[in-house]
């Protein structure tokens, strides 16, 4: 098969999403505080543009038949391959021409646009788009801007208690800060799971140390394997906002390509634990000058804290580590992985050492970090500093 | 580097990978990595500090381990997850619980630690020792050897003080204790005094009962005679009626009328409604005056409403078959004995008929007389009993019919 490099379009991670929500916090905090005289409105506002790869004129004009009639196609189609790709960049060519705005190097979602001494910023995940800033530019100046080019529809926050969507994603407005709630509901996942394998009964936790455990036990039936297989596709989108289930569901995934009865009744203990306990979603406060969760009294306005554990080969089937790294901006959870590591380690230090700097430094270092500090670069920095 | 704007802490719960990161180079370490002197480097350039933690507070364990349920709703407090519905951090209360604990550990490993530093200055150590201590211990012991004299100066000083504050410790015991005998003998008198307060309110308690007790007997005596007394009253009452049942009889009998019958029976009460209309045709007949004269002569020279009375009682014989008056009166006295008639065949409507036809007649005599009052009155009593008629040939009354025939015949005009 042929392979090709030049698929790539850039889209934004789990470690990202959270911070542009984040930048929006601080702003707000900010207009609290200053006199009513130079204050400004802060919003947060979701917009979708409903017919992105459509805009996009096709690159090589392509010839199609379809019920013996020959069509050309001048415009790109949704699941094209390079569809993503050729919008992203027609979109940046557009609103930097529009608006004047400035993209991130490090992390190429990340756009910001500086007007009146406010540093409004943006990041487009394809063809969604979720913007802080100023109300008064968004209102006149950005959504009349996409209107007038795209088909959008968009929704913002408005006081205590509304809320937008953003990559099935729902944002709350609260007095003290937004509520994060994933889309992928419990009750779904838990519908979903009941429908192939029968009732789970409520658990109090998601799994218990036996899950570590050598499994020796058969493998499902083919069509069983396919229903467990889809129930944890689900779950690892769960997981992605659920700290408490990150674990169980990254150990019951480790057994995706052969599942057995045995790792079906974890399942079942896991789907139990979600049954009882319930949604959950992540509060993110206005965040203070320099005030982290353990660390307080930075030189800087945000500070970053990454915890990392690992457990010391604790996995009796591969023998190989789990590390994990909660990312922390301000006391503010942002992203946490939890993964195996790639190397059997000898001691309790080089597996913490390997966790360190696996998810603490390498990831950070490469992406989160030079991503964090991108956005918050973009929303602090001087104006006249950059040309 | 633009890192400047973002302070970045590194927290672990492992102090060798602390120390490893912290140090430059890799010593004697056996399975050294590039990402070693990789993140060495990062924290020589202060890009990163690095920091340790307790493993309680380490957040990253959520991801690590299986945890138990307190410690995995204390940490994910911690991390800010909230319930979409209410709006709750989850897991308060383990939190709280989590951080007490925490506290009560500290202070314990601190007071172990002071303990373990008091017995080392003593000079009363064993060999318990385990690292950071013992090496402080060698350096006391170490001190003392290289002036002796002053360590057993030391000794003899400390246990000076410690003798000072034994007695001193007797002194306020005996202080102590002599304080709590009094209060102890302070406390039984009030004991003693309570039991005597409430041996009074004992005896108190009896006497009211006994007088209680005297006075219910009062009581009942009380109601019994009440009882007797209204039992009494009850049969005087019944007198009473009894009397005033007579009385409104005799007023009845002689000619009086009331509205209201009381304490007669049904029989008596038929009679006496038939005595009532009787008095009440006779005072409208003959006015108020009359009539009250009439019943205070009652035993003189009138006698007419007995006479009323007997008439039809001994005029049934004679009077069977209906004939001709000429005169009002001879027309009232065959229609009274029409109305008996009917009254004994138990044909009260016919009944009826009569007397109001009767009344009729007996008012029309109070206003007019003459043979046109005649007329009127014979070709009255035709047409009453043309209708009685026709009413008895509806209902089957045979006799009745052959008799009203005869009468509205007999009275037609001609």
């Amino acid at each position: 098969m042929l392979k090709r490099s030049d698929t790539y379009s850039p889209a934004t991670g789990s470690h990202t999403s959270n911070l542009v929500p984040l930048v929006y916090l601080r702003m707000l905090g900010e207009s609290l505080e200053t006199t009513s005289d130079s204050a400004y409105e802060i919003t947060l506002a979701a917009l979708d543009i409903k017919d992105a790869f459509l805009q996009v004129p096709q690159e090589n004009l392509v010839e199609v038949s379809l019920y013996n009639q020959k069509y050309i196609i001048k415009r790109n189609l949704p699941g094209q391959r390079l569809g993503a790709k050729a919008w992203y960049w027609f979109f940046r060519d557009y609103a930097t021409n529009a608006l004047q705005c400035e993209w991130s190097v490090e992390q190429p979602c990340l756009a910001r646009c500086t007007r009146d001494g406010v540093h409004n910023c943006f990041m487009i995940h394809v063809d969604d788009l979720l913007f802080t800033g100023s109300a008064k530019f968004w209102a006149e100046t950005f959504l009349p801007t996409m209107e007038a080019k795209f088909n959008v529809s968009h929704s913002e926050l408005k006081g205590d208690g509304t809320e937008i969507s953003f990559l099935k994603r729902r944002l709350v407005k609260l007095s003290d800060g937004l509520l994060l709630i994933p889309g992928t509901t419990v009750e779904k996942v838990v519908a979903y799971f009941e429908r192939f394998f029968g009732p789970a009964r409520s658990q109090k936790i998601p799994c218990d140390s036996s899950v570590q455990n050598q499994d020796e036990s058969r493998p499902l039936t083919p069509g069983d394997s396919k229903a467990y297989r889809s129930v944890i596709g689900l779950l690892l989108y769960v997981a992605r906002d659920r700290i408490d289930v990150m674990f169980t569901v990254k150990e019951l995934s480790s057994c995706m390509a052969a599942p057995t009865t045995l790792a079906l009744q974890r399942l079942r203990k896991l789907i139990g634990y979600l049954k009882a306990s319930g949604n959950m979603g992540i509060k993110l406060f206005i965040p203070e000058f320099g005030a982290g969760k353990t660390r307080q009294g930075a030189e800087t306005f945000w500070l970053l804290e990454t915890y990392t554990d690992a457990d010391w080969s604790a996995n009796k089937r591969h023998r190989r580590s789990t590390s994990c790294a909660i990312h922390m901006v301000n006391g503010n959870f942002t992203f946490g992985p939890s993964r195996t590591q790639r190397v059997v380690s000898l001691s309790s230090a080089e597996s913490e050492l390997h966790s360190m700097a696996q998810y603490g430094f390498r990831v950070l270092r490469c992406n989160i970090h030079q991503e964090v500090f991108r956005v918050f670069e973009l929303q602090q920095s001087d104006p006249s500093t950059v040309d | 580097m633009s890192c400047s704007k973002v302070t970045h802490q590194q927290w672990t719960d492992n102090s060798a990978a602390r120390m490893l990161v912290q140090r430059q180079g890799v010593g004697r370490i056996r399975h050294p990595s590039g990402k070693i002197l990789w993140i060495q480097s990062l924290v020589l350039q202060d890009e990163v500090t690095v920091g340790q933690i307790p493993t309680a507070w380490n957040y990253s364990d959520v991801g690590t381990k299986p945890l138990a349920r307190n410690r995995l709703l204390a940490l994910l407090n911690q991390l800010g997850v909230t319930d979409p519905i209410t709006f709750q951090s989850v897991g308060q209360e383990e939190y709280e619980l989590a951080a007490v604990k925490t506290q009560h550990e500290q202070s314990l490993k601190r007071l172990t630690k002071a303990i373990l530093r008091m017995t080392a200055a003593w000079g009363l150590e064993s060999g318990f020792h385990v690292g950071a201590e013992a090496t402080k211990v060698d350096e006391v012991c170490l001190s003392g050897e290289a002036c002796g004299n002053d360590g057993n100066q030391w000794l003899w000083l400390a246990m000076f003080f410690m003798l000072l504050m034994m007695v001193g410790f007797a002194i306020k015991g005996y202080f102590m204790w002599r304080q709590v005998s009094m209060d102890l003998t302070h406390c039984w008198q009030q004991v003693g005094d309570e039991d005597a307060y409430v041996a009074t309110q004992e005896a108190r308690i009896d006497a009211l009962m006994r007088k209680f007790e005297t006075l219910e007997g009062q009581l009942q005596q009380v109601v019994a005679e009440m009882k007797d007394e209204i039992q009494r009253i009850g049969n005087e009452t019944n007198m009473v009626h009894d009397y005033a049942s007579g009385l409104h009889y005799s007023i009845v009998e002689n000619g009086g009328f009331l509205r209201n019958g009381l304490g007669l029976t049904h029989q008596q009460w038929v009679h006496l409604t038939t005595l009532e209309r009787a008095n009440m045709v006779a005072a409208r007949v003959m006015g108020a005056v009359d009539s009250m004269r009439a019943i205070r002569q009652r035993y003189g020279t009138y006698g007419q409403t007995d006479e009323t009375d007997a008439i039809p009682m001994e005029t049934e014989d004679t009077a069977t078959t209906p004939s001709s008056a000429e005169t009002i009166t001879g027309l009232l006295d065959f229609l009274k004995i029409e109305h008996n008639r009917c009254l004994e065949n138990m044909e009260l409507w016919d009944a009826n008929a009569i007397q109001g036809l009767i009344l009729q007649f007996l008012e029309e005599m109070r206003e007019a007389s003459g043979s046109d009052l005649m007329r009127r009155c014979v070709s009255k009593v035709s047409e009453v009993f043309r209708d009685l008629h026709k009413k008895a040939i509806e209902q089957n009354r045979w006799e009745s019919v052959d008799r009203y025939q005869m009468v509205f015949q007999m009275y037609a005009p001609e």
